[in-house]
């Protein structure tokens, strides 16, 4: 088998002459040597001077861009961090400014009501006195007419009693006379 | 009939198939230089192809560039596609190859040459695995093209940062070169010597043979096994045993060339990664020859 392999291997190669006979597939044939040269430069050229260029450019931006980001991120986090403490404080001194002012207004409120019941307590107890006042008033009127009249009424009956007339002064140091036993007796 | 016996012809006609040949005419020969050969047609295919990759996802990124840069948007910036995702990742893997093995002061400069080498390598590749398809690295004379690029490359560098004395000086160690004067001239010598031809002769010589030898090699295997699928499927014989025999071998011949249908994808990236981190460890070894 394997010499029928060897046979038919040179026979495929046994048209071709020369070197390219000899070594068989390890040639390196001139046909395929310039034109790896020809494809390598322009391929070359192109990756050196456009192609990785631009592809490395994009991979380094793009690096740069990331990067950026997540300092922005970072910083923003902490600012973010920053400002929420920040609001958390405001919340606690407004919440006890808050309770301040609270208690001022019961505070007030409790003064006020203290002021609105003396104030009353005051009016009616000056209501009461006056009442009071008017009543002796009205009392001693009373009194002093009661006076007169038991006097006249007691010269007009001791006159009809006794039948005589009393002289002008007679009468009044009579009346006189009544009037302070009354007095004496009314003071008792 | 035994199908075996037709596999000697069906190799020799693999082989045929797999040399240089003119583009139009399978029978004839290459006569001259400037023939267009199957080998060329295929790799200007190939490179018509990632050229035109490239010029898509360059004016792309240009595009975006300036868009981010005009708008102050940087979504603009965002990944986006498969072709743009691929070529991407290849120029960063490029990229961080040059400045892992050069180093990260001198590894940029050399990223399109490298990056050069690398996509020329794996598209051509994946196009000499379609089938009838040639790969630039299946032929010595591309790969012997390829290797002598990348060895003026290494040797120009070489020369040019540490001067013919000091690149030259390199090749001896540091130890030997502070040895008395026999032992530095005799041992010396013996190590330049070897040190010449392996820098200058072996090197290039691994390069070309290894990605060659490589990429024929999966190519012989794939033709064998895509030769016994084709041999033993089609034969029913009056024999019901050899039908049996037939289609059972074809199966398995099958199942063996998918399995290396898909090895050879890997090892078609395999090699241009290779060839390439090979070319940046020779540039690496010349940027910093006078340092060693």
């Amino acid at each position: 088998m394997f010499v029928e392999m060897a046979y038919a291997s040179e026979a495929a190669e046994g048209a071709k002459g020369g070197l390219e006979a000899t070594l068989g597939a390890v040639y390196p044939n001139p046909a395929a040597i310039w034109p790896t040269w020809v494809a390598f430069i322009i391929l070359f050229f192109l990756l050196w001077k456009f192609a990785f260029p631009a592809i490395i450019g994009m991979l380094d931006k793009r690096a740069e861009a990331i990067k950026e980001s997540l300092e922005k991120a970072e910083e923003t986090k902490v600012e973010a961090e920053r400002l929420l403490n920040e609001y958390k404080q405001q919340m606690a001194e407004a919440r006890g400014d808050a309770s301040k002012v609270i208690e001022q207004g019961r505070k007030v409120a409790e003064t006020m009501k203290e002021e609105i019941v003396a104030k009353a307590n005051e009016e009616a107890a000056a209501l009461v006195a006056k009442a009071r006042e008017i009543m002796e008033s009205e009392r001693k009127a009373a009194v002093a007419e009661l006076q007169k009249s038991v006097a006249e009424i007691s010269v007009a009956v001791a006159g009809k009693l006794i039948g005589e007339k009393l002289t002008a002064a007679d009468h009044a140091t009579l009346i006189d006379k009544y009037v302070a036993e009354v007095g004496g007796l009314n003071d008792n | 009939m035994n199908p075996l016996e037709l596999l000697p012809g069906k190799i020799a006609e693999l082989v045929h198939e797999l040399s240089v040949l003119p583009y139009n005419n399978m029978e004839g020969h290459v006569t001259s230089p400037w023939t267009l050969t199957n080998y060329v047609v295929w790799g200007l295919i190939a490179l018509v192809t990632t050229m035109i990759m490239f010029i898509v996802v360059a004016n792309r990124e240009k595009k975006q560039i300036a868009l981010a840069a005009q708008s102050g948007d940087v979504t603009a910036l965002a990944p986006a596609g498969r072709l743009v995702g691929a070529l991407e990742a290849g120029v960063e893997f490029i990229r961080d190859m040059a400045t892992d093995v050069i180093g990260p002061k001198d590894g940029p400069k050399y990223v399109p040459l490298l990056g050069t080498f690398f996509f020329m390598i794996l598209i051509s590749n994946m196009f000499g695995l379609i089938p009838a398809g040639k790969s630039i690295g299946g032929t010595i004379g591309g790969t012997v093209a390829l290797a002598l690029i990348s060895w003026l490359a290494f040797v120009w560098i070489g020369f040019s940062k540490n001067g013919a004395y000091g690149y030259l000086k390199s090749l001896i160690p540091e130890g030997v070169r502070q040895m008395p004067p026999a032992g530095r001239i005799i041992l010396g010598g013996f190590i330049f010597l070897l040190e010449f031809i392996s820098y200058f002769i072996v090197r290039p010589l691994t390069l070309a043979v290894r990605l060659f030898a490589n990429l024929y090699a999966g190519h012989i295997i794939l033709g064998v096994f895509s030769g016994f699928v084709a041999l033993f499927w089609p034969i029913f014989e009056k024999d019901l045993a050899w039908s049996i025999g037939g289609v059972g071998a074809g199966a398995l011949a099958l199942v063996f060339l998918i399995l290396m249908y898909a090895f050879e994808v890997f090892v078609a990236f395999i090699q241009a990664y290779v060839f390439t981190i090979l070319t940046a460890v020779y540039i690496q070894s010349s940027v910093h020859a006078s340092e060693h």
